[in-house]
């Protein structure tokens, strides 16, 4: 696997595509900040929205009994996964033993709308191997689906591609005779595509965005309507969510809604605001709440701000490396800066890189809806994975040489002259792959004297 | 052990110290006239609306926009357009073809010109998304500031299933480029009444 700062010089090789990246979710962000502003009382929901979550955080336990307890009263089923593997195992039991229909080729038809969570738990390639056809039917999670690449921004699944590739995977997948590449004739060929697979659908599962610990009822987001066309038409409907998606209180939601749309794409509100509470007639309704790390990070206290998070993606459209990286450089399912906060308590050793892809400008605390202080976290993340052993080897080495040439003064002295000497007569020696610094750039002119020497000539003189 | 004690205990262990949590505003003072306002974010967010009198003059102006409408069915009981009662039983899935869905919203937000649905009001919960078109009447009165006074409002609604829709069904997952019509409603018609 290549780390952060490999797969973005691969990314980086095709200058132009950077740009159009960048300007593309640069975009987004000044979406955002046109929306913001037109509320005057923003700063004021941030701030209330962080304090609610931090309460819910608080009185966690209590508040996923009380959902548990509504949900159920109101004929929804609640299962409980610790893990990815579990969740899993609790989906395909639950559609087993649903008594569903078969299509043609033997498996059961099941739609999904946008999921983080399912991604993070690989849910599609388990049910995939076991009889179950998953269709993604957000649109951007379909192109990605047919394209066989995972999402590269938790809103925006499919903002790396552009419109001509989506049409040659249309071509491609879908039989489109041609390569369309007008957006309006694309959707168009989606629409009519998914809505087979909508009314084929035996089964559909939806994200959650909010659970309400007061009426067991929980929210989903989209501007699409594909969570509501899965889960109002198949006769069974699961609902995956993470445990610290849970608020106290319905009127709350008023805080996080008014924050949520404006935040990730500068919406007044998603389209589609659908609150679950009751399965329709003849219909089951499952809830699968799923911790998955997610407990252990509740332990850290330095870390545990990172479960506020209500995934508008935000930080990711403001954050320059993010921009100019790409969202698959992060080989993790929630790139960008929160993500790189979420990932080392999944796994420290494979994200040990992702806390260092930042640099620590602080933006995406800024924008941030619930005022988590991301890039502290980075720069605390850095130092546990320091202690913890598991920095790259070329990093923790110049640290060490660092460390002990500015507690030398003799050995810096002659470190600086031999630095002059070898910028001079050996520049490849630290241009080179080394040193990230000379990435795109070209060495500096060396002067003739270091500034001790220069010191010495020009104002000792006085 | 069930998995149920194991994370509870879990999170038990692992939660802090209680936080306080915090009194909520209403953030409704000084606010631009509330019709107004639902109008132009409304329209900004792709949705038609219309200023009638009455019921009638709403039906009529729908027939001009929608003359060649042919499968029309309403869950507002007593309109002259439209089968308002031999759908409510059929199988969802037969609500593919419906060119045109009439239904009644209980209240509207014009801070994003949303309109709020229930299941007791659409008869079934697939009708405003399996549809081509769908149109909505909406009394001035029921218009609230914002999305805190349209949860204090519904607080006392029993629902299965509720529903805030902002507009037309959209995406802009291609190039970030806005397209209607993605997977719901085409359009979105708003009947004003006084």
């Amino acid at each position: 696997m290549m780390t952060h700062s490999q797969a973005a010089d691969v990314f980086n090789k095709d200058e132009p595509r950077v740009d159009w990246h960048n300007a593309t979710l640069w975009n987004v962000r000044k979406k955002r900040d046109k929306a913001a502003v037109q509320i005057p009382e923003w700063e004021k929901l941030r701030a209330i929205a962080s304090q609610i979550k931090a309460h819910s955080l608080s009185n966690l336990s209590s508040y996923l009994e009380n959902f548990e307890k509504k949900a159920s009263e109101n004929g929804v089923t609640v299962h409980w996964a610790k893990n990815g593997e579990e969740h899993n195992r609790i989906v395909l039991e639950i559609i087993q033993k649903a008594g569903l229909n078969k299509n043609s080729q033997g498996k059961i038809p099941m739609v999904k709308s946008k999921s983080m969570l399912t991604e993070e738990c690989h849910l599609n390639s388990h049910l995939e191997n076991n009889y179950v056809d998953v269709i993604d039917t957000d649109l951007g999670e379909r192109i990605i689906q047919l394209r066989k690449e995972p999402p590269s921004h938790i809103v925006a699944p499919a903002i790396h591609l552009m419109k001509e590739e989506v049409g040659e995977t249309f071509h491609e997948h879908l039989g489109v005779p041609n390569i369309e590449t007008i957006p309006e004739k694309l959707v168009e060929i989606a629409r009519h595509h998914l809505r087979e697979k909508f009314l084929a659908a035996e089964v559909a599962l939806t994200g959650v965005n909010f659970a309400v610990a007061e009426t067991g009822e929980f929210v989903v987001c989209t501007n699409e309507g594909n969570a509501d066309m899965g889960a109002n038409l198949a006769k069974v409907h699961i609902a995956s969510m993470g445990l610290e998606k849970i608020i106290p209180k319905r009127k709350h939601l008023g805080v996080f809604l008014r924050l949520l749309a404006r935040s990730a794409t500068g919406q007044p509100l998603t389209i589609y605001t659908s609150h679950f509470k009751k399965p329709r007639q003849g219909q089951q309704m499952h809830i699968v709440i799923v911790d998955n790390g997610r407990s252990r990070q509740l332990g850290r206290p330095d870390f545990r701000n990172s479960l506020k998070c209500i995934r508008c993606g935000a930080c990711m459209n403001t954050c320059p490396v993010y921009r100019r990286s790409g969202g698959h450089s992060y080989h993790s399912t929630v790139g960008g800066p929160i993500g790189s906060i979420l990932a080392p308590n999944l796994d420290m050793k494979k994200n040990a890189d992702l806390p260092f892809a930042s640099t620590l400008c602080g933006s995406c605390s800024n924008v941030c809806p619930v005022k988590i202080d991301i890039h502290d976290q980075l720069y605390k993340w850095r130092q546990e994975l320091v202690k913890s052993g598991y920095t790259p080897k070329v990093k923790s080495l110049s640290m060490q040489m660092m460390r002990f040439t500015l507690s030398h003064p003799g050995v810096f002295n002659f470190a600086g002259k031999m630095g002059k000497g070898v910028l001079k007569n050996a520049p490849f020696l630290i241009n080179n792959f080394l040193n990230p610094w000379y990435k795109q750039r070209e060495m500096p002119e060396v002067p003739q004297d270091s500034f001790t020497e220069w010191y010495i000539k020009n104002r000792t003189k006085e | 052990m069930s998995s149920r004690e194991e994370i509870l205990g879990n999170v038990r262990a692992s939660q802090p110290e209680i936080a306080e949590l915090p009194e909520l505003e209403y953030f409704n003072q000084n606010s631009e006239n509330p019709v107004e306002k639902f109008l132009e974010m409304a329209t900004l967010a792709g949705s038609q609306v219309y200023e009638i009198n009455d019921v009638d003059s709403g039906i009529e102006q729908l027939k001009k926009v929608f003359p060649e409408a042919k499968k029309v069915i309403s869950s507002t009981t007593g309109l002259s357009f439209g089968d308002s009662t031999e759908w409510l039983n059929s199988d969802p899935h037969t609500l593919a073809d419906v060119d045109l869905f009439i239904t009644s919203a209980l209240l509207g937000v014009a801070e994003n010109g949303a309109i709020w649905l229930t299941d007791k009001v659409l008869g079934q919960r697939i009708a405003p998304t399996v549809n081509e078109h769908l149109a909505v009447f909406l009394s001035k009165e029921t218009i609230v500031v914002n999305m805190h006074e349209a949860y204090d409002k519904t607080a006392e609604m029993d629902y299965g299933y509720g529903l805030f829709l902002g507009g037309p069904s959209k995406t802009a997952d291609i190039e970030q480029i806005l397209v209607l019509g993605a997977h719901g409603a085409r359009s979105m018609h708003i009947l004003l009444l006084p």
